[in-house]
């Protein structure tokens, strides 16, 4: 019966442990909002400014905050690498106090044509908990108009014509 | 008997077998690089004006490495050869010596656009960004290669050796293109800053940038663009000024 019970409060211990840290990664003590633009679709090239609110929500000061932003690419299920789209740089925000609220713009230009779900992020040196925002949908429209074939033509006959030229240069010297 | 040289400059540098197999070369890489745009899923999903900016952005690189690398052959080649002395008996002053290279290193650059002209066609095509092409490549693109060029005349004219030359200009073209290797967060601080933010490449590839995406205002890519008009005027002032080194080897 004392083996039982000795088991049972361990049990118990552990799970009243494993709560506490469950808690402890659930408690943010930020808010980030997206203020606009609600949604984009617009042609690549396109260099927009992402309006984000963020809160620290606690009654106490935070240093070290940053914030940036991540994209995930629908059409092929991955995240996108943001340097191509000039936004891999976070933008420091540094010390917040006590419910202070920040609006920041995040930086991006449009290059890939896809679907795409952009989120913010803001992140404290001080907390692990990492808060993310509501992602707002990101349509990057194709606009090419470049013919395929027209490039197939000049890509093989270029190269050909200016080897025939090398070929009668070297022909000519001998 | 200036257009006489230009003419033995262009005969030997452009119009030999050596000049058509850097055409070749061009238009090789040109048509790899064409290819893939219509081709590798990723790159076939870049806006027209991105893959016009790439392609010029090639174009311009190889073309500065040939122009340097013909630059630093032509004073060093002929003390090598010792086709110099002839050259220096001739009525032609030592400025317009290297004028004429100049000119021949321009003539081939000619030449390399028009080879280049069918590609950028067919891929601003419809995008009525053609004439943009144009105005960057003979504005931005000459001024650059005359740039250059002259560096490697400078080179080639203190020193003896056409290798030294050609390693110390292909070195000062890849120092000031430094900053095209480096990523976002590498080119805001140390050297690669100084570097990047005072590079007439750097200023040229930001002109392109605001040129074909951000489609700025020609006085703000005017501005933009100082570095690499101080470039062009001091190398030019240096090539000039070292032509009075241009001169026999010792003991010649």
């Amino acid at each position: 019966m004392k083996k039982y019970l000795t088991i049972l409060i361990l049990f118990a211990g552990l799970l009243g442990f494993n709560t506490g840290i469950a808690k402890a990664q659930d408690t943010s003590n930020f808010t980030i909002e997206i203020l606009s633009p609600a949604k984009v679709a617009e042609y690549p090239g396109k260099e927009l400014k992402i309006k984000v609110k963020i809160t620290n929500t606690t009654d106490q000061e935070i240093k070290n905050v940053f914030t940036y932003i991540t994209m995930a690419n629908l059409s092929k299920n991955w995240t996108v690498n943001l340097e191509d789209y000039s936004a891999d740089q976070p933008v420091t925000i540094g010390t917040m106090k006590p419910h202070e609220e920040k609006i920041v713009n995040l930086p991006i230009q449009l290059v890939y044509t896809a679907d795409y779900y952009l989120y913010t992020t803001v992140v404290s040196k001080e907390n692990p908990v990492i808060t993310s925002s509501v992602a707002i949908p990101v349509k990057i429209i194709g606009n090419t108009k470049i013919v395929p074939l027209q490039v197939q033509i000049v890509s093989t006959v270029m190269p050909l014509l200016l080897l025939v030229l090398l070929f009668i240069t070297m022909k000519i010297k001998r | 008997m200036f257009l006489a040289l230009v003419k033995k400059e262009t005969k030997e540098h452009i119009f030999s077998r050596k000049g058509i197999g850097f055409l070749f070369v061009v238009s090789l890489l040109l048509s790899i690089l064409s290819f893939s745009f219509i081709s590798v899923k990723e790159l076939s999903l870049l806006d027209q004006p991105t893959v016009v900016m790439t392609t010029l952005k090639l174009l311009l690189g190889i073309n500065i490495l040939i122009a340097m690398v013909i630059g630093a052959t032509m004073i060093a080649g002929e003390k090598e050869k010792g086709t110099l002395e002839s050259l220096l008996l001739t009525p032609l002053t030592k400025r317009n010596i290297i004028l004429a290279k100049l000119a021949a290193i321009l003539i081939f650059w000619l030449i390399v656009t028009l080879v280049s002209l069918p590609y950028l066609f067919v891929l601003a095509y419809q995008a009525n960004l053609f004439p943009t092409v144009l105005l960057y490549l003979y504005g931005i693109g000459t001024i650059l290669i005359i740039s250059f060029s002259s560096i490697a005349l400078i080179f080639s004219t203190v020193l003896v050796s056409t290798k030294n030359a050609m390693i110390l200009a292909i070195m000062a073209f890849l120092i000031t293109a430094i900053p095209m290797f480096l990523s976002t967060t590498m080119k805001k601080s140390g050297l690669a800053k100084v570097i990047s933010e005072n590079s007439p490449v750097s200023a040229s590839m930001t002109a392109m940038k605001d040129i074909f995406i951000n489609k700025m205002a020609a006085p703000q890519v005017l501005i933009e663009l100082i570095p690499v008009f101080i470039f062009f005027l001091l190398a030019l002032f240096f090539a000039l000024l070292i032509a009075k080194k241009v001169d026999f080897l010792r003991g010649e």
